[in-house]
Parts: structure tokens; sequence; C-alpha cells
């Protein structure tokens, strides 16, 4: 077993529901996300980024529009459609449900 | 001192250094190929464009000048590489998709039209790009096919096919271009030379050699360009010649397909400096990866095709990819028939080097050489063969086993097979070092003036079962023995009168006297009878005496007239030599020869001439004819033909003449004859007119009365 695979496993699955938390909270620029979850501690490159948006968009989880900038060409402003709502009340569960079961499969451990 | 050049990228203008250009587009074509695989990969592409784009307008707000290397280095950092994605975007993939056999190989890109580096239309420079080859051999190939319209055809299908893309360039380490920093004439010679790390002097002297050699050899005969005249630098001698042309059309080909090296990468792609050996391997298995990719899209593309043709009614989008499929399978067709020529020519090696097999007993001294031959054959014939066999298998099964003990043994026995061969040609060549002074034997004629005499040949009893191979003239070659049939004939003319023949052996050898042992024991023999003379065939070589380049040559001293003819097995064998003096350049032993050949035939009858050459008699010619005193006679006897000729023409005119005076006499009487009967009619006619005339003034009478009443 490899740890950076596993690692990167256990990252890649809420990596998406992150990105939607954080658009859930508002229209978001991609570099903002990425800035969000730098302060909240997770790593992740822009380039990473941009595909997962894409993705979700082309899944109709997401919508975006066009903001004229100051600085360089237009910025793509990212927020959740009504199927990106649903999508990630879902995640939503699913996560609550893992870290209840985590938290007490681990505490067990630990105990 | 660094070049700012400024861009326009995706709608600002940014003010950059060239360093850092070259860098930012091997970023964005490292990228371009990272999400070749993804669906909307052009928006994501350019989606990452207008970030570095920001980032970059952002950096000179702050008051940059400029975008140096380490600020794209940074935007590198923040956007991450392809190998920092890997990690994270190579398990959303294969979860994604559902696709637990994801591999760690490099994407490729689609196989576009490349508008970016372009020639004609970009297909050449699109499909090296998408095989990772130097768009320089995709541009010669299709050259090369261009000669006879092939290529053309392929040219134009795939750019009526291929999408028309930006291409960075991506993976291509080592490119060849024209070196514009040490040209001369278009900076072809300098690219080659810093590109194959040679001395600059040696792909000049290779493109000029023509030229070199168009000078020497005129010269050495006379009229070249320090002679007088005949050297035309663009006529005959030099463009004439499709030696001296084939390389201008080099030339001249590369220096339209290759490009100029202009960037610093570029250069440093021409110097290979890019290159280092993981980047080899890299390249080696992408090579083997596209096969498989390749091969993949066409099971695919064929798969799809069945499924979606019965259901599908709109065949618009199938005809795409039927066209897709045929230029695939061209490709895949290409590389397929290029792979296997390679194994071909080298197991036709084998093969070749099998038949000829026999010929070592021969040529073969004793166990060492024997020895070195065997290491020769294994080192560098079959074991380049397992290598390449090997090497393609490893390709398609993609396995990346690369033991490194089998690589260093198979490059050390290639490398004992170079030492075997070199030391085994020094031996076999030391072998023919020396030849020896010919052995002479002389046999005379005892033939009259008048008599014909018969060339014949004696056919050797030799066991012809199970010989290897026939050369006609060279040899009959079975396990331990070969016969040669190297015989040539020279006719030369002799004043006294003493006809005889002369056998001349020859041998080469280690030393002369060795050489002098070998010659002695041909045997050869020529018999002579009367009037005929037979020839043995050959002689037999066997592999004890080994081959030592062991030659006959028959010298026949004739009077001049002398009527000479052959049998059938002569004509075919033997090669009868025609003495030009002033073409040949022999020595005293008449060894060598630069001189024509004749073409003998049964059916004819031969005679010696004068000038050492035999000719054919015909009826028409008289065997003496050579001779001062038959010329004469011929002449005077001319002569005479001519002044009766001239006497019987004088006679011919006489009688034309004669004709013609007779004619004209005829003509004269019967003229005289028409004119007596024309006197004849007019008389009679008078006559008659007479009466008419009494009659009409009758008439007339009372018509002149009627006429005056009025």
């Amino acid at each position: 077993m490899n740890l950076e695979n596993t690692q990167s496993q256990m990252r890649k699955g809420i990596l998406e529901f992150c990105i939607l938390a954080i658009i859930k909270k508002g229209e978001a620029y991609p570099s903002d996300i990425v800035e969000e979850m730098k302060a909240a501690g997770m790593q992740i490159f822009e380039g990473t980024l941009y595909p997962l948006l894409t993705r979700l968009k082309n899944a109709e989880m997401l919508s975006y529009r066009w903001v004229e900038s100051t600085t360089g060409p237009p910025r793509k402003y990212f927020c959740l459609t009504q199927n990106g709502e649903a999508f990630y009340k879902d995640l939503e569960n699913t996560w609550n449900e893992l870290t209840t079961a985590v938290n007490k499969i681990t505490n067990n451990n630990t105990n | 001192m660094e070049k700012i050049i400024n861009i326009n990228f995706s709608g600002s203008a940014i003010a950059i250094d060239e360093q850092a250009h070259d860098k930012l587009k091997t970023y964005l074509a490292s990228l371009n190929n990272y999400f070749s695989n993804e669906e909307s990969k052009d928006e994501i592409i350019s989606d990452i464009e207008s970030r570095i784009g920001e980032l970059c307008a952002n950096k000179l707000k702050q008051g940059k000048t400029f975008i140096a290397t380490d600020d794209v280095e940074e935007i590198m950092n923040l956007m991450g590489r392809p190998a920092d994605l890997g990690a994270e975007e190579e398990k959303i993939n294969s979860i994604n998709n559902n696709n637990a056999t994801s591999s760690n190989t490099t994407k490729r890109g689609k196989l576009v039209r490349n508008s970016n580096d372009k020639l004609v239309s970009g297909v050449a420079s699109g499909i090296g790009n998408y095989f990772n080859i130097d768009p320089a051999i995709v541009r010669i190939l299709f050259i090369l096919f261009g000669i006879n319209g092939f290529g053309i055809l392929l040219y134009i299908i795939f750019w009526a096919v291929l999408p028309a893309n930006e291409v960075l360039p991506n993976n291509i380490y080592r490119r060849l271009y024209r070196n514009s920093d040490n040209k001369m004439v278009a900076g072809v010679a300098s690219g080659l030379a810093t590109y194959f790390k040679v001395d600059i002097w040696i792909p000049r002297i290779v493109f000029l050699s023509p030229i070199i050699l168009s000078m020497f050899f005129s010269n050495m005969w006379g009229h070249g360009i320090f002679g007088n005249n005949n050297f035309h630098f663009f006529g005959g001698n030099f463009f004439g010649n499709s030696f001296g042309s084939m390389f201008f059309l080099t030339y001249f080909i590369l220096w339209i397909v290759l490009p100029e090296a202009k960037t610093d990468i570029e250069k440093k792609a021409l110097r290979g400096e890019a290159m280092d050996i993981n980047s080899i391997k890299n390249n080696v298995k992408q090579f083997g990866n596209t096969i498989e990719t390749v091969g993949h899209t066409i099971g695919n593309n064929v798969k799809r095709f069945a499924t979606n043709l019965p259901k599908n009614k709109s065949t618009y989008s199938s005809i795409g990819s039927i066209i897709g499929l045929i230029i695939k399978g061209i490709v895949l067709f290409i590389i397929g028939v290029v792979l296997f020529s390679l194994v071909m020519v080298l197991f036709s090696f084998l093969v070749g080097g099998a038949a000829t097999l026999p010929l070592r007993n021969f040529i073969l001294n004793g166990w060492h050489d024997n020895f070195l031959f065997y290491g020769a054959v294994i080192g560098l014939l079959i074991l380049p063969l397992i290598s390449i066999v090997l090497w393609i298998i490893k390709i398609f099964r993609k396995t990346n086993t690369n033991n490194k003990r089998v690589n260093t043994a198979m490059g050390l026995g290639i490398t004992v097979g170079f030492i075997c061969a070199g030391i085994l040609g020094a031996s076999i060549g030391n072998g023919f070092k020396a030849e020896n002074d010919a052995i002479a034997t002389v046999i005379n004629l005892k033939s009259g003036t008048n008599d014909t005499l018969f060339f014949n040949t004696k056919t050797l009893p030799y066991n012809y079962k199970d010989t290897w191979f026939d050369i006609n003239a060279l040899n009959l070659i079975n396990e331990d023995s070969m016969m040669i049939r190297n015989a040539d004939i020279f006719f030369r003319h002799t004043n006294d009168s003493t006809a005889r023949i002369e056998i001349l052996k020859f041998a080469n050898g280690r030393n002369e006297t060795a050489a002098d042992k070998t010659a002695n024991n041909i045997a050869y023999n020529v018999m002579v009878n009367n009037n005929t003379v037979t020839c043995d065939e050959g002689f037999i070589v066997t592999s004890q005496q080994k081959f030592k380049a062991q030659e006959i040559k028959i010298n026949v001293y004739l009077p001049v007239g002398k009527k000479i003819k052959f049998d059938d097995k002569m004509a075919k064998l033997f090669t009868i030599q025609n003495n030009n003096r002033s073409s040949s350049w022999e020595n005293n032993n008449g060894r060598r020869y630069r001189n024509r050949e004749y073409f003998i035939n049964k059916n004819n009858i031969y005679y010696m001439t004068n000038d050492d050459n035999i000719r054919i008699l015909t009826p028409n010619t008289n065997p003496q004819a050579n001779t001062l005193n038959n010329y004469k006679k011929q002449k005077a006897e001319n002569q005479q033909l001519n002044k009766t000729q001239d006497s019987l023409e004088d006679l011919e005119r006489n009688i034309e003449r004669k004709q013609e005076q007779n004619e004209r006499d005829l003509e004269r009487e019967k003229e005289k004859i028409q004119r007596e009967k024309d006197r004849i009619e007019r008389e009679k006619e008078r006559a008659t007119d007479q009466t008419y005339n009494t009659n009409s003034t009758k008439l007339s009478m009372p018509l002149v009365a009627i006429l005056t009443t009025f």
C-alpha cells in the first residue's frame, strides 16, 4: 500500500464537496476558492481546480457568469444551480454520516 | 542581457523576457498535453490561460516592468505542474471514469494540423508532434513519397481531415534546425554539424564533394576547370551526374524542410542539451504507447462504428470516423511496414549469410578464422536481430522491465562481433596481400594459314548435384570444391608466323612465394590438336587449396587474317577481350585491363586483325583485307570498277539523249501531218462559204430596199 495514494484517495472524495461548500456561500472566483481552501489547510493547485469546476459545470451542478476585470481578462464567477444545491445536500448528509462513523471507529481505537 | 518581447496573452498585452516566454510556452504545452484526454480540454486550458494572464497583468501592475523567469516559476507553482496535478488528478480520473486500469503515462495530444509551426499547412508538424518525432523527418518522408504523387495525396487528405490547432512544442528534446550562427549558405551544414556533434567542415565537404570530385576528375582527363573547356558549373559535369544532383537536392530539401533555430530553446534542442537519459527513455516509451493508443483508437472506432451503425440513422458522424479510421489505419500500416522491413533486412542478412556459408570453406583459413567468423555472425547479425525482436515485443506488451544485464550482454556481444569482424577482415585481407608474377605456359600452333582455328570447351567432370548456387562465369560451389570459370582470352596479332597460345596463371597470397605456389597448383589445361584448341571450362579449387583469387588469362597470338570459330559454351563462358590499347592501362603481365569485352556468337567466323582484335568474317570481307597490299589491290579494283561504272553512265546518257531526239522528231512529224490536215479542212470550208456568200447577197437586196423605204 502506498501512503500517498491512500492520502490522495481520501482527499479527492471531499475535494468536490469542499468546492461546492465554498461556492454555496456565494458566487466565487476560482482563485478565491483556492485561497479559502489553503487558509483552511487544504492544499490544492489551481490546475486541479479548473478541470473539477468544468466537470461540475458540465454536469449542471454549477453555472457561471462573466465579470469584467480591471486587471487582465474577464473572470468567471461560479455559483450553484438547483441541481448543485441538491447534490450538495446529498454530499453533506453522506459527509455527516461518514464523520460520525469514522469518529466512532477511531475513538474506539484510541480508547 | 535578455530580450523583452510583448505578447498578447488571452486578451492582455504582456511584456515578458524571451526565456520566460519559452518557459511559459513549454508549460502550457505540457498542460495541453496533460489535459488532452479531458472532455472540455479547450475550456479548461482557456480558463487557465486567462488566469495566468491575470496573474501576469497583476505582476505588471505591481510595478514590474516585465515578466521574468522566476515570475513564471511562481505562476507554475500556483497552478501546479502536470506532475503535481497527476498525483491528485490521476485518482479522481480513475474514480470518475470507473476505470481501474488508468495508466500513469503521459497523455497525448490530438492529431491536428499544427498552425504554430508550419511550412504549408502544419500537417507534418502536427504529425511529428503527435508521435513525438522531429517534424523534419515527417517532412522529408512527405517529400520522398511526394515524388510519386502518393505523398501529395496523403498530405491533401491530412490537410482536409485534420483540424488546425495551435500545438505548442512538447517533448521533442532533439530537433534538427538550420543553424544561423555559423552559416555559409543557409545554415544546413552548420545545423547538421551541431546536431550530430561533428566539426562543421564534415557536412560541408560532403555537400561540396560532387563539385570537388568533378573538378578533380575532369581535370585529370585534361579538360577540367584548370584545363580549358567542358567544366560547366550547372551543366553536364555537375548537375548532369546524378550523384552530384543528389547532394544538391538533399541540401535544398533540408533548406526547405528545416526551420531556423531562433530561440534559446530551439538552439538547445538542436544541440541536444535538453536531452538526458530519462527523456530518451520517455521518448521510447511514448513511441510504444503511441502505437498502442493508435491500436486502441482503431479498435474503439471499429467497435463504435459497428455498434452505432445499425442504431443511428445519421451517418454523418460515422463518415467522419470512417475517414479518421482510414487515416489511422494508414499511419499504423506505415509504422508496421517500417518495423517489418527493419526485421526483414536483418533476417535477409542472416539468410544471405547462410547461403554464402559454403563459401567460407574456401576463404577461412584454420580454426581461428572460423572462430572469428562465427563471432562476427553472432555479434553483428543474430544479436541485433534478437534485440530488435525483443524491443518490438516490449513495445507491444508495454512491459518496462529493462533488464540491464541483458542489455549489457547484448552490447558486449555486438562489440565482440565488431572486433571479430575487424580481425577476420584483416586476416583475410592479409591472405590476399601479395600477387604473383604470371606463370606462363606456351603451346605452339601448327595450323595452316588458310585453315580455320576452332576453339572448343572441355566440360569438367564436376558434381553438379548438390551445388549451392551457380553464378555464371563465377563459381559452382559445393561443400569441398568450387569451380572458377573466369578465364579471359586475349587475341594478339603476330608478325613472325609462329602462332602460339600462352596460358598465364595468377593468384594472391600472404606473400609472393605463397601466391606463386597457389598459382602453380591451378589445374587448368589447354589441349591443341592441329586446328582445334580445347580449353577447360574452368578449374577446380578445393577447400584445402582455398580461394586466393586464382585467375587464368589466355593470350592467343595469331597471324593477321587467321580465321577463328568458337563453340557454344566458349561463347557463353569466356570473355573475349578487346585489346584497345588507347583505353587500357595494362602492366607487363597483361593482368589488369580496362577493356571492352566481345560478345561471341558460335555461328560467326571471326578473323584476326592487325590491331589485336577479332572481327566477324562476312561473305563480303576479305580476311586479308587488313594488309597494305590487299588494301592497294582493293583500291585499284575499286578504281577500275569506278571507271567502268563511269563509262556505263556515259552510255546511258547517250541513249537517253538519242531517245529524246527521236521523240522530238516524231513530234515534229506529227505536227506536220496535223498542219496538212488543217489546211485541207480550211480549203473545204472556204469552198462552202462561197456558195453561202452568194445566197446572202440575194437575200439582202430586198432587206435593204425595205430599210430604205422607212
